[in-house]
């Protein structure tokens, strides 16, 4: 069986990955040996120790900077999904992110390996057991519009995120923040209700912190005007259908950015993406394995491809019979075979995850020993039949969305896995506005209505307690259908609130073990972050975050 | 007069039945505004849904979003966009021309394919070439629209490894591109309707040749093509225009997904999107002004049929 | 022309169905299109009967590897979720025909039956409907159908109701031309004075002449029926997954264009035969009634 190579650094612009689709031309194998070997994770999952980052999984393919980095050309890239709105404090959605992350930053970044570094914020101090925080912020920092950055910027930003009237639907992530407060034109001091390791993180993040000038959003629509600190500055924005970006020339992270511009156009249809790279109409766009497979024979592209924070699974109302039932559940993921569902839904650009992602720091738990990874029919059996249930006999719906097509490719495997157990899953397939409101009501009605089985992803959270607390503790706002469990209940909220990296470490681990076990939400796998890029692109990085963080090191050779 | 008058009164009255339907249409499709924004990952609390609800005037009992909306619509304003605020009306008219420009070249390919096909199909005596163009034609119009603009865009560029260039410009700031943008788009839509006119360009001229007045054409010594030209085309011209004009419909219809594969920021898509995002006004405004450029193309229509055939005139 | 000859010209027969027409084997002869297309239709509707037992797995069964080529056990390989394609093909004309036919059926029962009590009718019932029909059908086809199909639950069953409702205006509009032709003629005023109940002449009269554009129209409906449902299922809005239908299988296909042509190739051509099919057969059967009548 050929085993998986871990990503290799890209060298002379060999193809990254080696990830080969089991076809035909290599003899046909039968749907056991298929399936077995995907299995063999690459060896080496040098976990990162984070400084309060997650870390990478391993460094993310990155350019081996052989030449001097050079200033100048624009950037022509595809983007799949139209951003929306370019507000950096009240948009919920991945795509709005990838458009005004270059644009907007907050006061700290990621570095490449995912590690928390300084960016507005030179550096900080915790005081008050982890309960006030004082950033010095960096000096002579300008905004697009030619302003310097002081500390109103910074107070004015935050107080709108947790301004309940500005509904960002990402403020959770300070929660727990009380006041801001305006030490001096360069300092800031933030009081917490408690202590929080995610805070750090939570500016990072980016998806509630971008720092505008003070007033900005009462003097411009900020969902297609932006006005950041970014390398990059908004130059237009013409909804659905293209951004452009010039360079911001004074950047404090000189000599950085290099390219003079970038543009990106809307394309949803992947053939179209596939076609423009190939001919050369554009220099990067994002692509999906099978997009992957078929651009192998194009000149003058590299993929680069590498583990990302992004977790698919299915959520579970659990108020219901018969899926109330441990066992039931645990029962349905045994009768799956993780690989499979990796094989089928992302053409194998995946690794098996629990429920925090694959890669994500040395917080997830080693997909070697994950439970679930082969079928185990009569296992599955069993257990329904302890359950009450001897030969299934009852029907679950479980509903996707086109708009992600590797969802909707899980669920029919999901299904017809589970015809082997006599269970009957109705697959309801929803046009995205439909699917979210769907899931909406079953968490606003407690699992009353809505629906039973809802097949997502999460994508990247700053702190691990993104991934566990809001969906599985008593409390949390995301929880299908009341989840509780009185045994980890406690560990969920001690894990948010200590410091200690060990002791989170063992809490998470064994809170993971639990959820696996009891499962509460059904993981799959998490995603490789696939890339194409021409070979006239130099410096770029991937970012295990999924977003385009490093553009700003890029230039074109 | 009076007949011109008579049918716009019964075209405004179309037009508001319309919008009625588009409103309450668009409402009852499950999911809002606020889903859009919230996601499945965001959390916002009943308050703050409620108070969105009511920034967008979505609040307010439906008849009155619906006499307010009338009300502006009559004004020249469309209200303004969900999603960025923008005001529709500007939107829907920088959206406009690509789409317009996308039907005309079509409608003109279509025609000049069509046509002579269908001309060649009647007059021909051959049994097999009569045959041959009709599969022929018939072909085109057998593949599904989105599938003959994917399969275009692939051979174009893994075998041409041609691609237009992406950033839409319009015909007048650089035409040559422009047409390039457009040759794909066009190609995947004119396949199929180029078979309809086809059709009916052979049926009708089928039936128009076999007419007296042909006949007595021929024997007063008039020249085929003339007779051709003259009385066999102008009056079969008729139905044809009958069919383009109705063909205006699916092609506004197969505009939506053919913008869309192909990146084309055109009415079509804006309303797609719309319609995924909630975007009410977006959505209302769009599908008015298709309704009333449909409706235009027909009132066209039919003032050709008063030039094409005399004895058609309406009381 | 005088009056009496463009009455003559314009009189609707007794009976639209061909009563006496010299030889058969002539028409084939003169018009093979008709033949091949009554051939590939008859063909899909064969198989589509018989699909279960011509078809060598279920249609749904995750049994195989993914994108296999063909090869003897899966003589059209297999799908990219690893089910046999040969069978996904044959079950999917099924769905095709209950596609088309659902879809027809309707527009038939609202817009054929509109157009007639509208013709027949007249006056202000001929107007309210003729407005009826036009804001249907200046709606855009693609957005009701979202609309209807988003509202309802998602299903093919739903939007097919959705193609019936945005096809009914073309049925109204053809069917209320000879309608109109007929409630003109003076006869019709005779059959009125003699006491003849409406229904009776409408179905006397009127169902005859109206008979053969709507066939010819029925069958032309029912192959961009097929080609609709396979721009919904495009949209995620058609068909529901796993139920195989070719306008999906070409959907699905298209993350594989390059990789695995077959998979899209196959259900492209099966669509492309059967709408060809219903065409060809639709042009034979307009020329064999009424070379006059006109189609849309």
């Amino acid at each position: 069986m050929r085993a998986r190579e871990a990503p290799r650094a890209r060298g002379e612009g060999d193809i990254v990955d080696e990830m080969r689709v089991p076809n035909s031309r290599q003899g046909r194998l039968s749907r056991r040996g298929f399936v077995a070997g995907g299995l063999a994770v690459g060896g080496g999952l040098a976990g990162v120790r984070a400084l309060g980052g997650p870390g990478g999984l391993l460094a993310p393919a990155a350019a081996a900077a052989a030449a001097q980095p050079k200033r100048g050309g624009i950037l022509i890239a595809a983007q799949e999904i139209d951003p929306v709105s370019l507000d950096p404090h009240t948009n919920s959605n991945f795509s709005a992110l990838q458009a005004y992350e270059h644009i907007y930053e907050s006061l700290t970044g990621y570095d490449e390996k995912t590690n928390i570094v300084p960016a507005l914020a030179e550096r900080w101090e915790t005081s008050n057991a982890g309960k006030t925080y004082v950033f010095h912020l960096r000096p002579n920092v300008k905004f697009h519009n030619g302003q310097t950055m002081t500390a109103e910027d910074v107070k004015y930003s935050i107080d709108r995120v947790l301004d309940p009237k500005t509904a960002s639907p990402w403020r959770n992530w300070f929660d727990l923040v009380q006041e801001v407060r305006i030490v001096d034109p360069l300092t800031i001091q933030m009081n917490l209700k408690g202590p929080y390791p995610g805070l750090l993180g939570s500016f990072a993040g980016m998806r509630a912190s971008g720092i505008m000038p003070k007033g900005l959003a009462e003097r411009e629509n900020l969902k297609i005007k932006a006005i950041g600190t970014g390398p990059f500055k908004l130059v237009e924005f013409v909804s659905q259908d293209h951004i452009t970006y010039a360079r911001n020339p004074d950047y404090w992270n000189a000599p950085q950015p290099y390219l003079d511009g970038i543009t990106f156009k809307i394309l949803t249809e992947e053939n179209a993406r596939l076609a423009a790279l190939h001919a050369g109409q554009i220099q990067y766009a994002v692509v999906t394995a099978q997009g992957e497979a078929q651009l192998k024979g194009s000149p003058g592209i590299t993929v680069f491809k590498s583990p990302n924070a992004w977790v698919s699974l299915h959520y579970i109302n659990v108020s219901k019979k018969p899926l109330s039932d441990a066992r039931v559940r645990r029962a349905i993921r045994m009768a799956v075979d993780t690989n499979e569902v990796i094989q089928k839904a992302v053409f194998g650009a995946g690794v098996p995850s629990g429920p925090v992602p694959t890669g994500y720091g040395d917080w997830y738990l080693d997909p070697k020993t994950l439970p679930y990874q082969r079928a185990d029919v009569d296992g599955a059996k069993k257990l329904l039949a302890e359950a009450g249930y001897p030969n299934g006999g009852f029907r679950i719906e479980m509903k996707c969305s086109p708009q992600y097509p590797e969802f909707v490719a899980s669920t029919l495997v999901v299904q017809d896995s589970l015809r082997k157990l006599g269970i009957d899953v109705q697959v309801v397939q929803q046009e995205w506005g439909t699917f979210v409101n769907d899931h909406n009501t079953e968490l606003k009605t407690g699992g009353r209505e809505g629906g039973e089985i809802f097949a997502s992803a999460n994508t990247f959270r700053p702190d691990p307690d993104g991934y566990i607390y809001p969906y599985f503790h008593s409390a949390g706002a995301l929880n299908d259908g009341g989840y509780r469990n009185a045994k980890i209940d406690p560990l969920m909220q001690q894990a948010r609130s200590i410091f200690n990296h060990d002791q989170r470490k063992s809490l998470y681990r064994e809170i993971q073990r639990t959820l696996l076990d009891e499962s509460p939400n059904w993981w799959w796998y998490a995603r490789f972050n696939i890339e194409a890029i021409s070979n006239k692109v130099q410096g770029y990085a991937q970012s295990f975050t999924g977003r385009r963080i490093f553009l700003k090191k890029a230039w074109l050779g | 007069m009076r007949y011109l008058v008579r049918r716009l009164l019964w075209t405004l009255a179309a037009l508001l039945g319309v919008s009625l339907l588009i409103f309450v249409l668009v409402r009852l499709i499950p999911g809002t505004i606020i889903e859009v924004i919230t996601g499945t990952e965001g959390q916002l609390s009943p308050q703050q849904r409620l108070d969105l609800l009511r920034s967008f005037g979505l609040d307010r009992p439906l008849p009155v979003q619906y006499a307010l909306w009338l009300w502006n619509m009559l004004q020249g304003n469309l209200g303004w966009s969900f999603r960025t605020s923008q005001p529709v009306a500007g939107l829907l008219v920088s959206r406009l021309p690509i789409t317009v420009e996308l039907a005309v070249l079509t409608v003109i390919c279509v025609t000049l394919i069509g046509l002579p096909l269908g001309v060649a199909a009647s007059i021909t005596r051959s049994v097999r070439l009569k045959t041959f163009v009709q599969i022929i034609g018939l072909v085109g119009l057998s593949v599904p629209n989105f599938w003959a603009g994917i399969v275009l865009i692939i051979v174009a560029s893994f075998a041409f490894h041609w691609f237009p260039a992406l950033i839409f410009v319009t015909p007048w700031q650089d035409l040559p591109v422009n047409l390039e943008q457009m040759s794909l788009p066009v190609l995947s839509l004119a396949l199929g309707l180029a078979a309809v006119v086809l059709r009916m360009t052979r049926s009708s001229m089928l039936e128009v040749l076999g007419q007296d007045y042909v006949r007595v054409a021929q024997a007063k010594g008039l020249s085929h093509s003339i007779v051709l030209l003259r009385h066999a085309l102008r009056n079969a011209l008729i139905p044809i225009v009958t069919v383009l004009g109705l063909q205006m419909g699916t092609l506004l219809g197969g505009v939506v997904i053919t913008e869309q594969i192909f990146g084309l920021p055109g009415l079509g898509w804006t309303l797609l999107n719309g319609v995924y995002q909630r975007d009410y006004p977006v959505v209302q405004g769009a599908v008015m002004l298709f309704a009333v450029l449909f409706v235009l193309t027909n009132l066209f229509v039919d003032l050709t049929y008063t030039y094409l055939d005399p004895r058609i005139r309406y009381q | 022309m005088s009056r009496v000859e463009a009455e003559l010209r314009d009189a609707p027969r007794q009976s639209a169905w061909p009563v006496r027409r010299p030889g058969y084997r002539r028409f084939v002869r003169r018009s093979p299109v008709t033949v091949i297309g009554a051939g590939l239709v008859l063909a899909v509707v064969l198989v589509a009967i018989v699909a279960q037992i011509i078809a060598p797995y279920g249609p749904n069964s995750q049994d195989a590897q993914p994108l296999l080529r063909p090869d003897r056990r899966h003589l059209a390989g297999t799908d990219e979720l690893g089910r046999d394609e040969l069978s996904r093909l044959i079950y999917g004309a099924r769905v095709s025909l209950y596609v088309g036919g659902l879809a027809v059926s309707i527009a038939l029962a609202c817009g054929a039956t509109s157009g007639v009590l509208a013709g027949f009718y007249g006056g202000w019932v001929d107007n309210v409907t003729m407005r009826i029909m036009d804001v249907l059908f200046s709606f855009p086809a693609i957005v009701l159908a979202i609309a209807i199909t988003s509202i309802l639950r998602p299903s093919l069953t739903n939007a097919m109701i959705a193609i019936g409702i945005v096809y009914a205006p073309i049925f109204a509009r053809i069917a209320r031309g000879p309608t109109l032709a007929v409630v003109t003629l003076a006869y019709i005023e005779a059959a009125r004075a003699v006491g003849l109940p409406n229904w009776k002449i409408m179905l006397r009269h009127v169902v005859p002449n109206v008979s053969a554009p709507l066939i010819v129209q029925t069958t032309v409906s029912l192959s961009t029926a097929i080609l609709t449902e396979a721009a919904l299922s495009f949209l995620g809005l058609g068909t529901q997954p796993p139920t195989a239908s070719w306008g999906l299988m070409l959907s699905a296909a298209r993350q594989y264009m390059l990789l695995d042509p077959w998979i899209a190739v196959l259900p492209g051509a099966a669509i492309a035969l059967t709408v060809l099919g219903f065409n060809l057969l639709g042009d034979g059967l307009r020329d064999l009634l009424d070379p006059r009548i006109r189609t849309l």
